[in-house]
């Protein structure tokens, strides 16, 4: 069948493939000005010129495409491009389209058994990969990899830290051997709602290891069902990501640690999921008012204003050294506290029937010594005071002064022999230095048990 | 944006609740006292003067009122069933400290809360690599998870017999643990200056001669449950760890609990040795040791925190350079020369 050209040049910005049935695009750039759009029948090579102005030409192919293909809606295939040729994947992964030679076919002997809707699709040295996705209620965080030879997709064994519970409808970005993960959702072992992954993960293809870069500074607050919503395209080492209700889309950078956002200009506004980034411009379809073809639009967005910039992960190391640093102020105080509250604070000491004791130690009292220190009331008392304890008629006043300069310093010596220190101090009282009178330190709590 | 934002709700919620359960404290051990709810001075009592075992039960209402103020203001996320099983915990304390629950019966309780956990949807699911396993089946992972929540559980509870200890471990803990949630998962991360907020409030009453009060079974019971949660959530393998990059999970678990394992484990093989039944209460535990030789309370258990906090920022700071077997033996050198230095 020979080619058919068609070229349509259309007004600034815009261009329209009128179709007789309404039908979806497959979109993949080809270098910085050109870009393919695949439909059922045929492929658009379409170039836009410097001034954003675009041509295109229509191949059909030579061949009908697989019947596989006629249920489903063209667009929800992955294209990529690998090594000079271009291949499509079911949704869900498994089955495997090869354009070549104008035509589609299919290549491989599988079907689509594990499943990984929303999982991301791309080449890496002389492979195909599919890393993570969704389907039979679990998310999965395996990669696997096309062999070409067998036609069947082979789970490739990944070790370190990764994503657990698997990666539903995440972000994916491809530097050179890395792979970048974040803003996803995971099932749960044992559960079946959708839980949010807040980290960012790093896969490195040559060494086949898993990374968990750290927490995201602002992680999603979308539920899934609006997330899925988002537009993402692919824009070289960075991710253009938009939420359909915002006018301004961001630009992330893992590798970078940044994200920078960009006004939109109410440009964006009919942008979906099928878009691709071509030089300056963002190349998406959608629906003309009519619903009846579908319009491709052209948008330079090298033009937007940048409005706010900021970092993609929070600095977890720091966010810990920090924390620590603060945790061992907060131990220090606590232990100062401690350790200064138990030194000021009255020594307490506890007066029972036989002893006097207190936390780690006691002595045990006689009937005298209990009389006395029971008369503490206050922490002093007069001589005279303590005299009166001992009154007895028939004992002259020099035999009760006697008892009573005994007892208390044997109580004294008792008292020092344990705890260290002097219990009675005996001075003359401040009122009338003729008085004697003894005093308990006052830093001495005495409590008497019932 | 230090501490992610949260470092001003935090210091609030830990002042806050700090002085919530200072008051509830002061006030629940009045109305204990004149309802002659004391705790009775026995042999074995470390206390000569009044006191009641409130502690835990303030420690929880004023927890609970400053979780219901975090979780209303959106800073704080809360796991349900989590949180269910806890407070069933608690209940069970508190049913113990009024009318003694028998050791058998606690003990199924204890399973109960466990299984109500266990629906919260964490795990231990994975070995992180001890004895060379990693994922494990579901039913031995339920079957661990138990064990360990139970472990756990105890473990508080038998070390609640000093002046400030159990709290002082807990704080310990929650410090440590705070830090790797406040990375990961700074959705639950006020969870730890409440709970801290709501010990410090308690450990004035705890230390205080006049107004002495304890934990009780209440507060041990709910903080054993709350480090057990916590504990399951580090080693549920779907949980991101910051601290994987330095230390192996399990090793991290052990160490920061380090005390309470170590004095359990030790007072079960001594009580077993004794043919005693290991639940007995006597006074063969570490920090009676201490209490014995003449530190008083509150120096008995700043030692035993210091100490236990020292052998896991060692461990922080090698594992990356020596390993697993390394770090254990290293360990294990540390507690012999400590046992021998201070407790012996």
């Amino acid at each position: 069948m020979r080619p058919l050209l068609f070229v349509y040049s259309l007004f600034f910005f815009n261009i329209s493939l009128s179709q007789e049935d309404v039908e979806n695009f497959v979109l993949l750039n080809i270098d910085s000005s050109s870009f393919y759009a695949f439909t059922k029948k045929g492929v658009y090579t379409s170039s836009i010129d410097s001034v954003g102005n675009t041509s295109s030409v229509y191949r059909p192919y030579v061949d009908k495409i697989p019947s596989s293909l006629n249920g489903i809606d063209f667009n929800s295939l992955a294209p990529i491009r690998h090594q000079n040729s271009i291949y499509f994947l079911f949704p869900g992964g498994g089955v495997l389209y090869q354009y070549k030679n104008n035509k589609i076919i299919r290549i491989d002997e599988s079907f689509p058994h594990r499943n990984q809707f929303s999982g991301f699709f791309f080449s890496f040295k002389d492979g195909l990969y599919l890393l993570g996705g969704y389907g039979y209620w679990k998310a999965k965080n395996y990669l696997t990899k096309f062999n070409f030879k067998s036609g069947s997709w082979d789970i490739v064994k990944i070790e370190g830290s990764a994503p657990k519970g698997g990666i539903n409808q995440g972000s994916f970005v491809l530097e050179g051997d890395k792979i970048y993960v974040y803003d996803f959702y995971f099932k749960k072992n044992n559960s079946n709602s959708d839980e949010y992954n807040p980290n960012l993960f790093e896969l490195n293809l040559s060494a086949l290891k898993w990374i968990n870069k750290g927490r995201l500074q602002n992680p999603s607050s979308l539920s899934l069902e609006n997330k899925i919503q988002k537009t993402k395209i692919s824009f070289g080492n960075s991710l253009f990501e938009k939420d359909q209700k915002n006018n301004f889309y961001s630009l992330i950078t893992p590798s970078k640690n940044s994200v920078i956002t960009y006004s939109s200009d109410n440009k964006l506004s009919q942008l979906n999921d099928n878009a691709i980034k071509v030089g300056d411009y963002i190349v998406f379809y959608s629906l003309t008012a009519d619903r009846l073809k579908n319009f491709i639009s052209i948008i330079n967005i090298s033009s937007f204003k940048k409005i706010n910039e900021s970092t993609l992960i929070a600095d977890s190391e720091n966010l810990l050294i920090k924390y620590s640093v603060f945790s061992g102020l907060f131990i220090l105080m606590l232990m100062f506290f401690l350790f200064v509250y138990f030194n000021v604070q009255n020594k307490v000491f506890y007066l029972s029937k036989v002893s006097l004791f207190n936390k780690t130690n006691s002595i045990n009292l006689t009937d005298d010594e209990l009389i006395v220190l029971k008369s503490f009331k206050e922490n002093q008392l007069d001589n005279s005071s303590v005299l009166s304890l001992f009154s007895d008629e028939s004992k002259s006043s020099d035999a009760i002064v006697k008892k009573k300069n005994k007892i208390l310093f044997d109580l004294n010596q008792k008292f020092e022999a344990i705890f260290k220190f002097q219990l009675l101090i005996k001075k003359s009282d401040k009122k009338d230095s003729r008085q004697i009178v003894y005093s308990i330190p006052k830093k001495i709590k005495l409590i008497v048990e019932d | 944006m230090f501490f992610n934002n949260l470092l001003i709700p935090a210091l609030l919620f830990l002042v806050f609740t700090g002085i919530i359960s200072y008051f509830l404290n002061s006030y629940i051990f009045s109305v204990f006292s004149n309802n002659k709810i004391i705790d009775p001075i026995t042999s074995r009592s470390s206390h000569r003067s009044k006191a009641t075992r409130s502690g835990g039960l303030s420690v929880f209402l004023a927890i609970c009122i400053s979780l219901a103020l975090a979780s209303s203001t959106s800073a704080l996320e809360l796991k349900p069933y989590a949180f269910i099983a806890i407070l069933f915990m608690a209940l069970t304390g508190v049913a113990d400290d009024f009318f003694n629950v028998r050791y058998r019966e606690k003990f199924f309780l204890q399973i109960f809360a466990g299984i109500v956990l266990l629906q919260s949807g964490y795990l231990i699911n994975n070995f992180h690599g001890v004895f060379g396993i990693f994922i494990i089946p579901d039913w031995l992972s339920i079957m661990v998870t138990l064990f360990v929540f139970l472990i756990v559980v105890n473990a508080i509870n038998l070390i609640d017999g000093l002046d400030g200890l159990a709290s002082l471990v807990s704080i310990k803990f929650l410090i440590v643990t705070g830090g790797i949630i406040l990375v990961n998962y700074s959705e639950l991360f006020l969870f730890f200056p409440i709970i801290i907020g709501g010990l410090l409030g308690f450990l004035l009453h705890n230390f205080s001669s006049t107004k002495k009060v304890f934990l009780g079974d209440t507060g041990s019971l709910f903080i054993g449950s709350t480090m057990a949660f916590f504990v399951i959530f580090i080693l549920d393998g779907n949980s991101q760890i910051i601290t994987d990059k330095y230390i192996s999970r399990p090793l991290m678990c052990v160490l920061i609990l380090l005390y309470p394992l170590t004095d359990t484990l030790r007072a079960i093989i001594l009580r077993s040795y004794k043919n005693q039944s290991p639940f007995v209460a006597d006074r063969i535990h570490l920090h009676h040791r201490l209490a014995d030789k003449g530190y008083e309370h509150w120096a008995a258990s700043s030692v035993i925190f210091l100490i236990s906090g020292l052998i896991l920022f060692i461990n922080f700071l090698l594992f990356q350079y020596i390993g697993l077997t390394l770090c254990i033996a290293l360990t294990l050198a540390l507690m012999i020369i400590f046992y021998y230095t201070l407790f012996k």
